[in-house]
């Protein structure tokens, strides 16, 4: 018997923070171990849980890093329009004759320290590109995928309130667990075909029954309904507390097929009726 | 004076004759009315109709019945015979017929006689305070629509639908199909495959047991009871809702019996001496077995077992959400 997964591990794999070789164990180590598949289920309400309660918060998250987002933009727009400024004011004292010799005087000198900067620049190449590396690394730094594909996109762009922005979306959770089909096999297989057929038939039950019934039958319908109903509502607790046990199953459909014959007897009670008149 | 006499006559001839002749026109242009058709009631009151017609051996007898209490009772002649006591008329018409005798071999008994020249009213479901009919005894009977009760006894085979009424069948040869949506169902000394459905109402069943190899037994009610004893079939399956399921007899080798319930309690009678696998799954319910299970094993609220000793290959299964699982034995002044 292999060991029992502990709960955070159990917690990551519903994260999907897992590598695959990792989620697939755990998947097939739950499918086999009763006490896993019930801490998995513990694990999995509490965080459903959790988020429900946090999620008003969770969303107002988005839009405040988004808010920062535009402040930085607002700012840098701020700054290259400060720019500007300076230079069209230097243009006009530049027009003035006494300042423009000035500063052809200091073209010419800048001109000649460029050429002298270049050469000593050539010289040392080497050094430049080590001093560069450095930074790179910094930024290759974050381990999740979809970080380090947006930084490939756009390098120039990337800031750690976009890498943060990204680490916090809440739909992650969405993703686990339904891509695995161990664990996919704990809900209830067929329960969605009786749940749409009985939804089908108790619109048109609800549609006839007061034409259909009379009092003493309605009545009967109505009370053998309740029994029915809450034999389902406790079988599927009955099958989530312990989803490896195959008579709870079959005791479920069967509740829901007493549903099934039940609004059936309705129906075709009408039918019979219409085809005698 | 006479002058002006003249023309005034000659003035009210020529307005009479104007009159006369649009009120002709009128006329011949309005439809002519056909004679009114007498309506003939296709039976008088107090006096029954009653019709035969020759059959074969084996026919299928269709009805529709939309009031009164019916009786089909199985006779040794190939001819039916239908009586219609305080109601209306009865008549036949051959859907199919044997090609080798030329004889009906599909009829359905109608509430108007088709072969009948005077017209009248055509209803198809017969109607009446008492409605009989005698078939030959390996017939099929087919009976829908709502009578007050239905008493079918001695033929081959039965498929009753009915929307209200109680149903007795006896000595069914080959199998009973029967439904009422409000009513109870009582079936003895009958074989053949049988599947009993009763909305609201009870299911009595015994001394029945199957004709061949593989015919099965299923009954099922909603709120009724279900009762059966001596019920000798391989295949069983009874399912309520709120009614209470008695088994009552023995259980034989290679049997597959399933007994459900939701919230009833479900009570079988076995003699002391049964073996057999018992599957019980209780929920909120309880379990508990006088003949002690060997290997019993139990799951949460399930418990699974051998009842008795020695070697079997028969299985029950029981199964309740929240009502009582019983096995009791069966002590010989019972």
């Amino acid at each position: 018997m292999e060991k029992c997964i502990d709960e955070g591990t159990l917690q990551a794999f519903l994260d999907n923070e897992l590598d695959s070789g990792r989620a697939q164990y755990v998947a097939r180590h739950v499918s086999d171990c009763d006490a896993c598949a019930d801490l998995l289920a513990f694990v999995e309400e509490q965080t459903a849980f959790v988020f429900g309660a946090l999620e008003p918060e969770l969303n107002t998250l988005v839009p405040t890093q988004r808010l920062w987002t535009k402040i930085n933009d607002s700012i840098e727009s701020e700054r290259s329009a400060g720019w500007l400024q300076a230079l069209r004011a230097l243009l006009v004292r530049l027009s003035l004759p006494s300042i423009a010799a000035f500063a052809s005087l200091v073209v010419v000198a800048g001109a000649f320290v460029l050429l002298i900067s270049s050469a000593e620049e050539r010289a040392g190449r080497g050094l430049a590109v080590q001093r560069s590396t450095p930074r790179i690394g910094v930024i290759e730094m974050p381990a999740a995928d979809t970080v380090v594909t947006k930084l490939n996109e756009e390098p120039a762009e990337v800031r750690t309130v976009r890498a943060d922005f990204v680490r916090r979306e809440p739909t992650r959770r969405v993703v686990p667990v339904r891509d695995v089909a161990d664990v996919s096999s704990r809900s209830v297989n067929g329960e969605e075909t009786y749940v749409k057929t009985i939804a089908k038939l108790e619109q048109r039950v609800q549609q006839n029954k007061d034409g259909l019934l009379n009092p003493s039958a309605r009545f009967a319908f109505e009370k053998d309904l309740a029994v029915v109903n809450d034999a389902i509502t406790r079988m599927r607790g009955e099958v989530r507390r312990n989803p490896k046990s195959d008579i709870a199953r079959q005791v479920l459909f069967t509740s829901y097929q007493d549903k099934i014959n039940l609004l059936n007897s309705v129906n075709e009670r009408g039918e019979l009726m219409a085809s005698i008149r | 004076m006479k002058g002006k006499g003249k023309i005034f006559k000659l003035a009210a001839a020529t307005v009479i004759s104007v009159f006369a002749s649009g009120i002709v026109a009128v006329a011949q242009r309005t439809p002519q009315v056909s004679p009114v058709r007498p309506v003939i009631v296709s039976s008088t009151p107090g006096i029954p109709s009653e019709k035969f017609i020759d059959v074969d051996a084996k026919p299928t007898v269709s009805l529709c019945v939309s009031g009164g209490a019916v009786k089909v009772t199985g006779w040794d002649r190939d001819e039916i015979r239908a009586f219609v006591d305080g109601g209306g008329s009865v008549g036949f018409k051959v859907a199919e017929r044997n090609p080798k005798t030329d004889k009906a071999a599909w009829v359905f008994v109608l509430g108007f006689d088709p072969q009948s020249k005077v017209a009248g009213k055509t209803e198809e479901c017969l109607a009446g305070e008492t409605i009989e009919l005698d078939v030959p005894r390996e017939a099929s009977v087919n009976i829908k629509g709502s009578p007050e009760e239905t008493r079918i006894e001695s033929v081959g085979k039965v498929r009753v639908e009915n929307i209200t009424g109680n149903i007795v069948l006896r000595n069914i040869g080959s199998g009973a199909w029967a439904t009422t949506y409000d009513g109870a169902i009582m079936i003895e000394r009958s074989s053949g495959p049988i599947t009993l459905t009763s909305t609201s109402g009870g299911i009595v069943a015994f001394d029945v047991g199957q004709r061949e190899v593989g015919d099965a037994f299923k009954a099922r009610s909603s709120s009724g009871s279900v009762t059966l004893q001596s019920v000798g079939y391989r295949q069983l399956d009874v399912s309520t809702i709120s009614g209470q399921i008695v088994y009552r007899g023995k259980l034989l080798g290679g049997g597959q019996y399933t007994f459900g319930s939701q919230n009833a309690r479900v009570l079988l009678t076995l003699p002391a001496s049964s073996a057999c696998k018992v599957n019980a799954w209780y929920g909120a319910g309880a379990f508990s077995s006088e003949i002690p299970l060997q290997n019993e094993t139990k799951s949460g609220p399930g418990t699974t077992g051998q009842l008795g000793k020695g070697e079997t290959n028969c299985s029950i299964y029981l199964k309740t959400t929240s009502g009582q699982l019983r096995i009791v034995t069966e002590s010989p002044e019972k």
